[in-house]
């Protein structure tokens, strides 16, 4: 527990909104790990990735949350990108977006996604979502280490 | 040569004939003459001999008279010789062509003082008298024999000269003879000559004429044997050459795809390639010498009749003309329609118009094509149209809530943010400027749809002036910026509000993604291959390549919400809606650091009037 506990997480989301809605259900369902946030893809590359600003930090997350539509480079790549590096492949990706098009469902499964969830319009449902998440993810499941 | 060689040559040989007996006659009368001459001359030398004997005999009387022995033979032959001297003398006398019949001879004898006649007569009666003198022995002085001794001299002489003179003339007569000989002799070579000229020589020349022509007729039948060869020759060949022109011929009509028949003017069927019969469905005995029509064209796809006289290809047919139709139907033999693409072509036979040939193919599979085709195209219309009308009724439709929204949240601020702490007023700040973002959005959905339902008026206009329109509703902090036009065609036609849109939105861009201090912008334009290419140049911060086609993605943006300004995302999309909307196209050169230039065209539409015209009735 303490081990997943410690875990970082990272949060690739552009809008200010959804990213306080989210640090917000993290609270709300006692999710208290270490958060890093990027704000397109390419932030969210350059840390994975260990480039450019984040050329010293040699943090790896446990898990990434990732938002498909995003500036720049979008979600998609980032998944591609992080399934098809050896050393990234077997951290855990969980595509959190709005879009419900079964277009981009299997895409991402196919990219190699971990798990698929539409961002619920309501907070309660937002809320529930992410607990179920931190359950699963950080009491059911053995993840690498 | 008008009179015959015929009658020439018997002409001529009658006359050498007519010659020849001539000459025989002279020739006769020629030795008849000298014949007579010699007799004569002859008769006249023994006449000369006989009176010299007379005159010996006289004298050997005188001698031997008193001999009666001797006397008496001697008499006797003074007696004969003296008959024979007479005898000789009347032969010499009256002979005919005698001796005497020439003049001068005639003169001696008988006109002379003293006549040689008489003297010959005396003489012979001198002769007699002394030989039947009974005198034992004749004396010197007896008469007989004076007579004879006087008259022997002179008669001799005379005698002589008549010879002479006879054998003068009978010289002369010689010559004149010779003359004549010589005459007859050229009248004979003249008669050859004739004979030669009228004969021989036109013979000759027939002879050589005849060969003459023989050797052309030879030499023409040479050539000719030969042109013969030449021409068997070069019929084989021509033969040759047809007969491969034949097989070639066989080889494209069989390995052909589409159906090739040849007609004749009645519309029979002459000849049909393998393919006309697969795709017709009839084995070619039972296509030849059938009427075309009648088979396999005789009713309409809907099976309506159709008669001969109302079809294009048998009336192209009879006229001479080439038809070309995609619209027409063939029967197959079992009783299916067969849409095909036919081209007719006139046949001629020897610029004689004989009949023509069809080449057809089956185009169901192209009809079929062309309908899913259409369909497809129909349906995107239709799903385009639906997906612009969805746009514009959802836009209206999603601002009515989300105006409740917005208001709602303003009366909750103004009337009860008193009651509300720090952090609650933020989150209602926060709702109002999402309301507002979704404002925005929706608005900006509202535009790009109605982009694709306005009306494209086209109109002639200026750049600059667009340029100008454009550039006025900059807002003021870019309006420092630089912005020059380089246009050698500034006039174009297009829709004027659409493309001071679009010059806006790129102009924009191109001073929005730019962290130059000194930020300009080219807009210009060069002669394309088809049409006219403007462009925006800018030297702001540049497109990554891997992005330069997601750009025109509406709500797209390459930066997050508050980089560079802001925005939407829909700028772009709306440049490449306008561009579209005028049957043109839009794309990106960019270097990273150095700036972009987004190129457009928009088609033709001042050339083309019809586009405009189905652009419009597109709404």
């Amino acid at each position: 527990m303490n081990t997943k506990s410690n875990q970082l997480i990272l949060i690739v989301e552009d809008s200010e909104e959804d990213y306080e809605t989210l640090e917000r259900a993290f609270r709300k369902s006692g999710l208290a790990n270490p958060v890093i946030r990027c704000c397109d893809g390419d932030e969210a590359l350059d840390f994975l990735f260990h480039r450019n600003e984040f050329a010293h930090d040699q943090r790896l997350p446990g898990m990434i949350l990732l938002d498909l539509n995003l500036p720049g480079t979008d979600g998609y790549e980032v998944l591609e990108k992080v399934k098809m590096d050896k050393n990234l492949r077997s951290i855990p990706v969980i595509v959190l977006t709005c879009s419900s098009d079964p277009g981009d469902i299997s895409r991402c499964y196919a990219s190699g996604a971990n798990t698929y969830i539409q961002k619920p319009v309501s907070f309660e449902g937002f809320l529930q979502a992410i607990q179920r998440l931190k359950e699963y993810w950080f009491e059911i499941a053995i993840l690498p280490r | 040569m008008s009179i015959s060689l015929k009658f020439r040559s018997v002409a001529a040989l009658s006359a050498l004939a007519l010659l020849t007996v001539l000459n025989y006659f002279i020739q006769n009368y020629h030795t008849q003459t000298v014949d007579n001459d010699a007799h004569l001359l002859n008769q006249a030398g023994r006449q000369r001999m006989l009176a010299t004997r007379v005159a010996y005999l006289s004298s050997q009387l005188l001698l031997y008279g008193d001999e009666p022995a001797a006397s008496g033979e001697i008499r006797q032959r003074l007696l004969q010789t003296a008959k024979e001297m007479a005898e000789q003398h009347d032969s010499l006398v009256h002979e005919r062509h005698g001796f005497i019949d020439d003049l001068s001879v005639r003169h001696i004898f008988f006109e002379a003082p003293d006549m040689l006649d008489q003297k010959v007569h005396a003489y012979v009666a001198s002769a007699r008298g002394l030989a039947n003198s009974r005198s034992e022995a004749p004396r010197r002085g007896d008469s007989y024999y004076a007579q004879i001794d006087s008259l022997e001299t002179p008669l001799v002489e005379m005698m002589d000269r008549a010879v002479m003179q006879y054998e003068l003339s009978a010289d002369r007569r010689i010559k004149s003879l010779h003359l004549f000989e010589i005459a007859g002799m050229l009248v004979q070579f003249a008669g050859l000559f004739a004979t030669w000229l009228m004969i021989f020589r036109p013979m000759g020349l027939r002879v050589k004429q005849y060969w003459g022509a023989q050797d052309r007729v030879n030499a023409d039948l040479v050539r000719s044997n030969m042109a013969l060869a030449a021409q068997k020759e070069a019929l084989a060949r021509e033969k040759e050459i047809a007969d491969n022109l034949r097989q070639r011929l066989q080889a494209i009509l069989d390995a052909a795809g589409e159906g090739i028949t040849g007609l004749d003017l009645d519309g029979n069927i002459i000849f049909a390639n393998v393919a006309a019969t697969r795709l017709l469905g009839y084995p070619l005995e039972q296509l030849l010498g059938v009427n075309h029509h009648q088979l396999l064209h005789r009713s309409y796809e809907d099976g309506s009749a159709f008669p001969q006289e109302q079809c294009l290809i048998h009336a192209a047919i009879v006229e001479g003309q080439s038809y070309h139709s995609d619209t027409e139907t063939f029967w197959h033999a079992d009783g299916t329609a067969l849409p095909v693409d036919v081209v007719s072509m006139p046949l001629y036979e020897h610029s004689v118009l004989v009949g023509a040939v069809l080449v057809f193919g089956d185009i169901s599979r192209r009809k079929k094509a062309e309908e899913v085709i259409q369909c497809t195209m129909r349906e995107l219309e239709r799903s385009n149209r639906e997906l612009d009308d969805f746009a514009y009724i959802a836009s209206h439709d999603l601002k009515e809530p989300l105006r409740g929204i917005h208001n709602y949240s303003s009366f909750l601020l103004e009337d009860h943010g008193a009651h509300l702490d720090e952090e609650g007023r933020r989150y209602l700040e926060t709702l109002l400027r999402l309301t507002q973002r979704m404002e925005t959005l929706v608005d900006t959905l509202l535009h790009y749809s109605r982009l694709g339902r306005a009306r494209l008026n086209i109109e002639e206009c200026d750049l600059n002036e667009l340029l100008a329109e454009a550039i006025d509703s900059l807002m003021i902090q870019e309006k420092h910026a630089e912005v020059r036009l380089t246009c050698q065609h500034p006039r174009l036609a297009c829709n004027r509000v659409m493309v001071v849109e679009l010059l806006h939105n790129l102009i924009v861009n191109g001073l929005k993604y730019n962290e130059n201090t000194e930020k300009s912008i080219e807009v210009g334009c060069n002669q394309g291959p088809k049409e006219m290419i403007y462009y925006v140049k800018d030297n702001g911060i540049g497109i990554p390549e891997k992005h330069q086609e997601s750009i025109f993605r509406i709500f797209k943006r390459l930066h997050g919400r508050d980089k560079y300004g802001g925005g939407t995302g829909a700028g772009l999309t709306i440049v490449k809606k306008i561009v579209e909307r005028h049957g043109g196209k839009v794309w990106v050169e960019s270097r990273m650091g150095e700036g972009s230039i987004f190129y457009f065209t928009l088609g033709n539409m001042g050339s083309d009037e019809h586009q405009i015209e189905s652009a419009d009735s597109d709404r």
